[in-house]
């Protein structure tokens, strides 16, 4: 079934290449998600996901961070319009 | 060469050497050094803030 | 001037202030800290290469003496390594011997504020004065990054230094900021929701620390995990039983302790950047090191890409560094013939022909291939592709368990285990960290090269530089699947614990500075040259007389019988059989025995038995020799089955004293290094079977 909702609501692992995303929330847990939000992944930051493999890089704040697959699960986020 | 010279001469080279091991092991001990900067890795030393 | 001038270097001077320098990984802290200091570090550029706790003096505006502490880069005092609890701990004045500083200059990266200033939101927490150190405005320029000092300066409430670190840009003035006195402490400016500031004051009155320190300490506290609390070492139970109900009671009351201040925190940058902060159009268009980023850490492509850098770099070593090797070699030669020409022949000629210039000759001669090494490590470091390699080999690396970070510790490692050992204090699971240690040592450092490199030279005498390079980049390979199998064991059976999740931040590509990887490169060649000037030398003298006396009886005695008669010789003959079954004699046994110590003894150990063995008025390459040595029924020794297990032997073995000091010191315990001779030495003599009567079986030579 395509997705069609009208806030398109993902994970970070899930995203596309290239797509500018919005941070919605972390999952409070675990350690790294803790760090993760203070290297600038907090609610509402803007991400863009530059690369896509066993693992993600994303850019955030002028810099690039590499994050697990798994640990992308944790990140919810939502589209941005180009 | 006078051969006695020659076994004395041979003998404090090899008397130096063990020497150099001793002290340097005595030493290694004294100061407790981290990286003695002779294990030929290339780290540089930390600061001495200590030496004197 | 007036008054007495202030001596530069008087270490008499009281110091009349502890400055510490912190802030987040590659913002140029250590550049700051050398121009600072004048002491020489490491400049790199993987997360964390400041693993050592580095002082220095520096003088104030007025020649005032201050002392410089530079701490590990650190994202946050919400620490996740060891590396981070350094910094954390010596800033909340709880490491013992370490004064709590007066001043913290607090390195902020001018082209990434917003995340850098995270830190300095917390350092303003601690009740420190604090002089922020604006680094790389040039960089911030060039990426269109506008900031408006006075409003950062306004927002902030303490001073604000713009610099140009790498330039000498901004001293004078961050000299000045940090004499300045008295120093004002600095107001707190991230608001906390209120129930968390209520519960936060709360709990500081509990803590037996000093009132300054509290509320930071508190807050460190709540932002705690359970197992991180359970494991916390410095606090009774009281209080952390108490930090627990704190933390029920916020929960409650729909505040999350952990995320909370996070958010607090750039909720204030956020309004700090708004002022201060603007960016020019382009900024989010994809930069350079986006793109290089697509094809480097491509999962196809990134693979090429690294294995082709790898296989460049041992081909460089071996083609670029041969010219300079035969000429050392030649001179060695020649100095040894000019010897044996001007003395007659005695004890004392041999000791220096057949000890001194062979032993400290044959090391010598690998400084250019050790200098190539370095050379492109330096590149790899400074250019920023070590965290790409360290992103690339994740997926393998958590396939046995560990997290892309281990492979920064490995990857030093094939310069020396030292180094990469140290590095993983980066790592922050302490079991992930004890295997990696263990690990560490497998890759194959530049010691092993000398060997590597002699093997060869008998394995092929005439093969291509192809060749060579191809069965060179086979023993490193070997090494590293060693390594992730043995961590892959170790994480299974050892040190259970679950796949670490990869977070790491990648810098910016950046140009190498070249003069930086010379001086490295210069230094490493100043270490080398000692250490063969002294602990080679003294050892080569040592070898040389256990390979000379006692001396037979029989005065007609070939020097072959002599050989065998010496210390050196028995020793050989009672590991023999130990060996045998490697396809080793007991003259290789003297080598083994010789480099237990450190592995490159071992060339020099070979150049002593077969000179003093010999009794050649001209000194031929340790090559020839070795390739003409023959058994007692006239086969030759060093049959390439015998090279290749001696190569696979030193691929694994441990040999190496350094190494196990410094696992000593890093794991507090002799458990672990003992177990990992025990391991590696196992490992290295399985090996060299499996390859000497494997290939027999197969039918080789």
């Amino acid at each position: 079934m395509p997705s069609k909702s009208v806030k398109s609501i993902l994970t970070l692992a899930k995203a596309k290449v290239g797509e500018r995303l919005r941070v919605l929330s972390i999952c409070p847990d675990c350690p790294e998600c803790v760090r993760l939000r203070e290297l600038g992944f907090y609610d509402r930051a803007e991400v863009r996901k530059i690369s896509d493999g066993a693992a993600i890089i994303c850019s955030l704040l002028g810099m690039r961070v590499a994050i697990g697959r798994d640990l992308g699960e944790h990140v919810r986020v939502e589209r941005i319009a180009a | 060469m006078n051969p006695f010279l020659d076994q004395f001469a041979v003998a404090a080279l090899i008397g130096g050497a063990l020497a150099f091991f001793v002290v340097r092991f005595l030493r290694k001990r004294a100061g407790g050094k981290s990286c003695g900067g002779d294990c030929g890795c290339g780290t540089t030393k930390p600061g001495k803030p200590g030496r004197s | 001037m007036a008054g007495p001038a202030p001596a530069p270097d008087a270490p008499t001077r009281e110091v009349t202030r502890h400055v510490a320098i912190a802030g987040n990984p590659n913002c140029g802290k250590s550049t700051i800290f050398n121009a600072l200091t004048g002491l020489r570090q490491k400049v790199g550029n993987y997360p964390g290469v400041t693993v050592e706790k580095k002082t220095g003096r520096f003088f104030g505006s007025h020649g005032e003496p201050m002392e410089l502490l530079d701490l590990p880069g650190s994202y946050s005092l919400q620490v996740r390594s060891p590396d981070e609890a350094v910094a954390r701990d010596v800033l909340l004045g709880r490491l013992p011997g370490v004064p709590r500083p007066d001043v913290i200059i607090c390195v902020v990266d001018a082209s990434n504020l917003e995340r850098n200033l995270y830190l300095v939101a917390q350092m303003l927490e601690l009740h420190i004065p604090v002089v922020v150190a604006l680094n790389m405005v040039d960089v911030a320029e060039k990426n269109g990054v506008v900031i408006d000092l006075m409003a950062l300066r306004e927002k902030l409430c303490v001073p604000v230094i713009p610099m140009v670190g790498t330039a000498g840009v901004g001293f004078i003035e961050l000299r000045q900021a940090v004499s300045r006195s008295p120093l004002p402490a600095p107001t707190i400016c991230a608001q906390m929701p209120i129930v968390l500031e209520r519960e936060t004051m709360a709990l500081a009155k509990q803590l037996p620390v000093a009132p300054e320190v509290a509320r930071g300490e508190a807050l460190l506290l709540l932002t705690l995990h359970d197992e991180a609390l359970d494991a916390l070492a410095h606090h009774d139970r009281t209080i952390i039983d108490l930090t627990r109900s704190t933390q029920q009671r916020l929960t409650a009351s729909g505040i999350d302790p952990l995320s909370a201040p996070v958010d607090a925190r750039y909720a204030w940058i956020g309004q700090v950047c708004a002022a201060a902060l603007h960016k020019g159009a382009g900024h989010d268009s994809a930069s350079l090191s986006d793109q290089l980023d697509g094809w480097l850490t491509h999962r196809v492509w990134g693979w090429i890409a690294f294995l082709g850098i790898m296989a460049l770099m041992f081909f460089c070593i071996f083609t670029v560094a041969q010219y300079p090797m035969d000429w050392i070699d030649g001179a060695t030669a020649v100095l040894a013939d000019f010897v044996k020409a001007k003395m007659p022949d005695t004890d004392l000629r041999g000791l220096l022909t057949d000890g001194v210039i062979a032993g400290v000759g044959g090391v010598v001669v690998f400084l250019p291939q050790i200098l190539v090494l370095f050379f492109f490590l330096g590149i790899l470091e400074d250019t920023g592709y070590m965290a790409r390699a360290a992103f690339i080999m994740d997926r393998l690396m958590s396939k046995v368990g560990l997290h892309g970070k281990s492979f920064i510790p490995m990857l030093s490692s094939l310069a020396c285990a030292i180094p990469g050992i140290m590095a993983t204090r980066t790592i922050e699971n302490r079991k992930d960290r004890l295997v990696t240690i263990l690990v560490a040592p497998l890759m194959s450092c530049s010691a092993r090269w000398q060997v590597y490199a002699v093997m060869i030279a008998v394995l092929l005498p005439s093969g291509s530089a192809w060749l060579k390079a191809g069965i060179i980049l086979g023993m490193y390979l070997l090494g590293l699947v060693t390594a992730l199998l043995m961590a892959w064991l170790f994480k299974k059976k050892l040190l259970k614990g679950e796949t670490p999740m990869l977070l790491l931040e990648m810098p910016p590509y950046r140009v190498p500075s070249f003069k930086s990887i010379a001086l490295r490169m210069w230094e490493r060649a100043g270490l080398f040259l000692r250490r063969a000037g002294t602990v080679i030398l003294a050892l080569s003298i040592l070898l040389w007389a256990l390979a000379t006396y006692p001396k037979p009886a029989n005065a007609d005695a070939t020097p072959a019988e002599a050989l065998a008669h010496s210390a050196a010789g028995r020793m050989g003959h009672a590991i023999e059989p130990l060996i045998a079954p490697l396809g080793y004699d007991w003259k290789i046994g003297i080598g083994l025995i010789g480099s237990f110590a450190a592995r490159e003894v071992f060339v020099s150990t070979m150049s002593i038995v077969y000179n003093v063995e010999s009794n050649d008025q001209d000194t031929a390459p340790l090559r020839d020799t070795m390739l003409g040595e023959k058994r007692a029924d006239g086969r030759p020794v060093f049959t390439p089955l015998v090279c290749l297990g001696l190569m696979v032997f030193y691929v694994l073995a441990m040999q190496c004293i350094s190494t196990v000091a410094i696992v000593r010191r890093e794991t507090n315990s002799w458990f672990w290094p003992l177990f990992q001779i025990a391991y590696m030495t196992g490992l290295a003599w399985i090996g060299a079977f499996i390859v000497y009567q494997g290939g027999r079986l197969l039918g080789f030579q």
